[in-house]
C-alpha cells in the first residue's frame, strides 16, 4: 500500500490513508534488508491481480518495487507516474463500471531466496513460526501494523514445538523488513489471493494476489502488552 | 410504482411458475469527492440491481443482474434456475417469506432526492471553503435508494429512502482533523460546519507526541465508538455468530457484560437514524435490545437463523442482501443510548487522566469470542490531563476487548450523533449508528504509529 503513488500524493487521505514514503525516496530509501526484493507483476499466471491491460489501457507489466532492500518503484497511474517522470502507470483498476479507477496493487510478490522452510527454522533457537494470517490492521501511513494468525508454532532449538493459537505480531514497516534475515528458495514460493482489498470513496474492493516463500525476521514483537 | 418495484414485478413475472423472490436495489446518487481542496473523482451513479432467488425442490439458486429489459431478465431467470438445479438441498432453508404487516418508518426527503450534481458540488465547495486555510479531503454525497421485494408467496413491498453525508479531513503539514455529518434530510447536513469542526481539530494536533503503551481511561467521540461497535457487531450482535459460537454473547445472554449505563439496540424504525421498514426478505424491521442496562439480551435474527435455532426464535427483520449472506443477519441501525454529560469535555473531566480519541482507522477482529479488536486512532488524538483535553498524540494502536471498554463507563453525552457506517461499497444501502460520545475506564494502547497529517 505505501508504494501506491496516489496515497503518496495524499489523494486517498480521507479514507484509506496516505504513505510514509515520499516521491523523493525513489532509489534511495532503505525499505528493508538486502534480502528484500519485491515485484509488482500483473502478468503472473493465476494471480487475482492479473490482467492484459489496466483500466487506463496500459499493458500489464512486471516491475521492481524494492531491490536489495532499496525502494525502486511505485505503483502508479499515468497521471501520478508523470509527476515523478517514471514509467507510464499500469496499476489503475476500478471494481466495476460505476467506480473511478484507482491505483491498486496487482500481484505483489516477495521474490525467493535460498533454502527450505526446514532450513530457515533449523537456525532459530527460540522463536515462533507464524503460518497463516486471519486478521490485519495497518495505520493510515502504513507504518504501524498488527497481524493476527490462525495458527502458529513455537520454535525451540531449531525444531517446531507446540501449537500456538491466535498469535499476533506487530511492528513498524521498514523496521520489520529491515530485520529480514532469510528468504526461502523458489521451491517454497507460493501465491495466495485476497478479494476484498478496500479503497476509495465510494468504496471499491480489489482482487489482489501475493506470492512469497517463507521468510525469517529477527526481534519481532509477538503479542501485545497493555 | 417505483423503479425498484417495477423491476421486481418484471423479474418475478419472468420467473413465472417458479417459487421465486426478486429483491431490487435501485440507486440514484452523486458523490462529490475532493482532495487537497480540489474536486477529485466525482461519481454519479444510476443503477438498478435485481437479485432473483429461485427455489426448486428445496434447492436454492441466486442470480444477479442490472440488465432489466426482457432479455436481461430472461437470462437472469435461466441462471437462477441453473444455480438451483446445481445446488444441494438446504435442510434448514425456511422457505420464502410470507407477507407481513410492515411498520411505518419514513426516511425519504424529496429535497434530498432532488439534489443535482451541481447541488452536490456546491455542498462540497462549501466544505472546502470552510476548511480555515487547510487542505480539505473528503466528500459530500446524497442519493435515493429504493428497495423492493416481491415473491411468489405474495410478498410485495417497496420503500424509497434518502441519505446525505458530508465528510471532511482537514490537513496541513503534520496536522489533521476529522468530522462528518449524516442524515436522511440533506438540510440536516451542514458541510461548512463539518469542515470547521475538522479544521479546528486539526489545528490542535501540531507537534504530536508518542505515548507509552498501557491501559488508559479514555473519551471516544461518536465517530470512534460507532466504528468500534460496528466491528463488534459483525461477530457478536448477529444470530449466525451466536449459533456458531463466535459471538461474545454466546453463552452470556442474560448476564451482565457492561456498565449499567450501557444500552445498545438496533432500531431501523428510529427516525433519527436512516429508517427502514423491512429487510432483504421483506420481513418487518423490529427494534431489538442487544444490551440493556448492561445485560446481554439478544442478537438480530433473520428467518434462516431463526429456523436453525429452532423454537422460540423468529426473524427480527435483519436478513442481509444476498451478497452478504455469509455474515448472517446484521444490525444496520445500531444505537447506543445517551447519558447525562453535556459535552465530550465534561467526559474528559470524568476521565481525569487518559486519552481523547476522535476517529479510528483500519479495525479488525483479533479474537471474536472475546470481542477483541485492534486498530489505530487518527486525525485528532490527545492526552487528557487534570480533566482537560491537553497535548496532541501520534496515532495510537489499540487492542481492546469491547466488553472491557464498556465494563466501566464513567459517562456518556446526552447528545447523540448519527455516524455514517456504510462506506458505500457495492450497491448503495445507507446505514448508520446513532451514538453519543463515551468515557471508558479502560482503553488498551499497544503501540504508536504515524503522526497526524499527510
Amino acid at each position: 500500500h505505501p508504494t501506491e503513488l496516489d496515497r503518496v500524493y495524499g489523494t486517498e487521505a480521507s479514507y484509506a490513508g496516505t504513505s510514509f514514503l515520499r516521491p523523493g525516496d525513489l532509489d534511495s530509501l532503505r525499505y528493508g534488508s538486502e534480502l528484500m526484493n519485491i515485484t509488482a507483476d500483473a502478468t503472473t499466471a493465476g494471480g487475482l491481480g492479473t490482467f492484459a491491460f489496466d483500466d487506463e489501457g496500459v499493458p500489464a507489466a512486471r516491475a521492481a518495487i524494492v531491490e536489495a532492500g532499496v525502494l525502486r518503484g511505485f505503483l502508479t497511474s499515468r497521471e501520478t507516474a508523470a509527476r515523478i517522470g517514471a514509467g507510464g502507470g499500469g496499476s489503475m483498476r476500478a471494481d466495476g463500471w460505476s467506480r473511478m479507477p484507482l491505483v491498486r496493487m496487482t500481484n505483489l510478490h516477495l521474490e525467493p531466496g535460498e533454502g527450505t522452510l526446514e532450513e530457515l527454522i533449523s537456525e532459530v533457537d527460540d522463536g515462533v513460526y507464524l503460518e497463516s494470517n486471519k486478521s490485519w490492521s495497518i495505520d493510515d501511513k502504513r507504518l504501524n501494523f498488527q497481524f493476527g494468525t490462525q495458527i502458529a508454532w513455537e520454535i525451540k532449538n531449531g525444531r517446531l514445538g507446540r501449537m500456538l493459537r491466535d498469535a499476533t505480531y506487530t511492528g513498524i514497516t521498514p523496521v520489520f523488513w529491515g530485520s529480514l534475515d532469510a528468504v526461502g528458495g523458489p521451491d517454497s514460493w507460493e501465491m495466495v489471493g485476497l478479494t476484498n482489498c478496500g479503497k476509495g470513496q465510494p468504496g471499491q474492493g480489489a482482487h489482489v494476489s501475493h506470492g512469497a516463500p517463507p521468510a525469517r525476521f529477527r526481534n519481532v514483537q509477538i503479542g501485545v502488552k497493555a | 410504482m417505483s423503479v425498484a418495484a417495477d423491476a421486481a414485478a418484471a423479474a418475478l413475472a419472468a420467473a413465472d411458475g417458479e417459487e421465486a423472490e426478486a429483491v431490487v436495489l435501485a440507486e440514484r446518487s452523486g458523490l462529490a469527492r475532493f482532495a487537497a481542496s480540489e474536486v477529485h473523482q466525482p461519481t454519479l451513479i444510476e443503477n438498478v440491481v435485481v437479485t432473483l432467488r429461485v427455489v426448486r425442490d428445496g434447492k436454492v439458486g441466486v442470480a444477479v443482474t442490472n440488465k432489466v429489459d426482457d432479455d436481461g431478465l430472461a437470462s437472469l431467470v435461466q441462471r437462477a434456475r441453473a444455480a438451483a438445479d446445481s445446488a444441494v438441498a438446504e435442510p434448514t432453508f425456511p422457505g420464502l417469506a410470507e407477507p407481513a404487516e410492515l411498520p411505518d418508518a419514513d426516511g425519504y426527503n424529496e429535497a434530498t432526492a432532488a439534489q443535482s450534481p451541481e447541488d452536490q458540488a456546491r455542498q462540497a465547495a462549501a466544505a472546502i471553503d470552510a476548511a480555515e486555510g487547510l487542505d480539505a479531503y473528503g466528500f459530500y454525497t446524497s442519493g435515493i435508494t429504493e428497495l423492493a421485494v416481491r415473491s411468489s408467496t405474495g410478498v410485495d413491498t417497496q420503500q424509497a429512502v434518502t441519505d446525505a453525508t458530508a465528510l471532511v479531513l482537514a490537513a496541513g503539514d503534520g496536522i489533521s482533523g476529522y468530522a462528518e455529518q449524516c442524515a436522511w434530510r440533506a438540510a440536516d447536513v451542514d458541510p461548512a460546519s463539518v469542515a470547521r469542526e475538522a479544521a479546528a481539530k486539526a489545528h490542535r494536533t501540531r507537534d504530536a507526541r508518542e505515548l507509552e503503551p498501557g491501559a488508559y481511561r479514555a473519551v471516544l467521540e461518536p465517530y470512534a465508538i460507532a466504528e468500534l461497535l460496528g466491528y463488534f457487531a459483525y461477530d457478536s450482535f448477529g444470530a449466525l455468530g451466536l449459533l456458531e459460537q463466535r459471538s461474545y454473547l454466546a453463552g452470556r445472554l442474560g448476564e451482565r457484560i457492561a456498565d449499567e449505563k450501557v444500552t445498545i439496540v438496533d432500531d431501523a424504525l428510529d427516525p433519527r437514524n436512516l429508517p427502514k421498514r423491512f429487510d432483504f426478505e421483506g420481513s418487518p424491521k423490529q427494534r431489538v435490545g442487544l444490551i440493556e442496562d448492561g445485560i446481554a439480551r439478544d442478537v438480530v435474527w433473520d428467518r434462516t437463523t431463526a429456523a436453525q435455532a429452532g423454537s422460540g426464535h423468529a426473524t427480527t427483520g435483519h436478513a442481509p442482501p444476498a451478497m452478504m449472506r455469509d455474515y448472517g443477519p446484521l444490525p444496520f441501525a445500531l444505537s447506543l443510548a445517551p447519558g447525562e454529560a453535556d459535552s465530550a469535555e465534561e467526559l474528559a473531566e470524568l476521565v481525569g487522566d487518559g486519552i481523547y480519541v476522535t476517529r479510528l482507522h483500519y479495525l479488525n477482529i483479533v479474537h471474536p469470542r472475546e470481542g477483541v479488536i485492534t486498530g489505530m486512532t487518527r486525525d485528532g488524538t490527545f492526552r487528557i490531563r487534570d480533566g482537560k483535553v491537553a497535548e496532541p498524540l501520534v496515532n495510537l494502536r489499540f487492542t481492546v476487548s469491547v466488553p472491557q471498554v464498556l465494563e466501566d463507563v464513567p459517562g456518556l453525552t446526552s447528545k447523540t450523533q448519527l455516524v455514517n457506517a456504510s462506506d458505500f461499497y457495492g450497491e448503495r444501502y445507507p446505514y448508520g449508528a446513532l451514538v453519543p460520545a463515551i468515557a471508558t475506564a479502560r482503553f488498551n494502547i499497544t503501540g504508536s504509529g504515524s503522526k497526524p497529517g499527510l
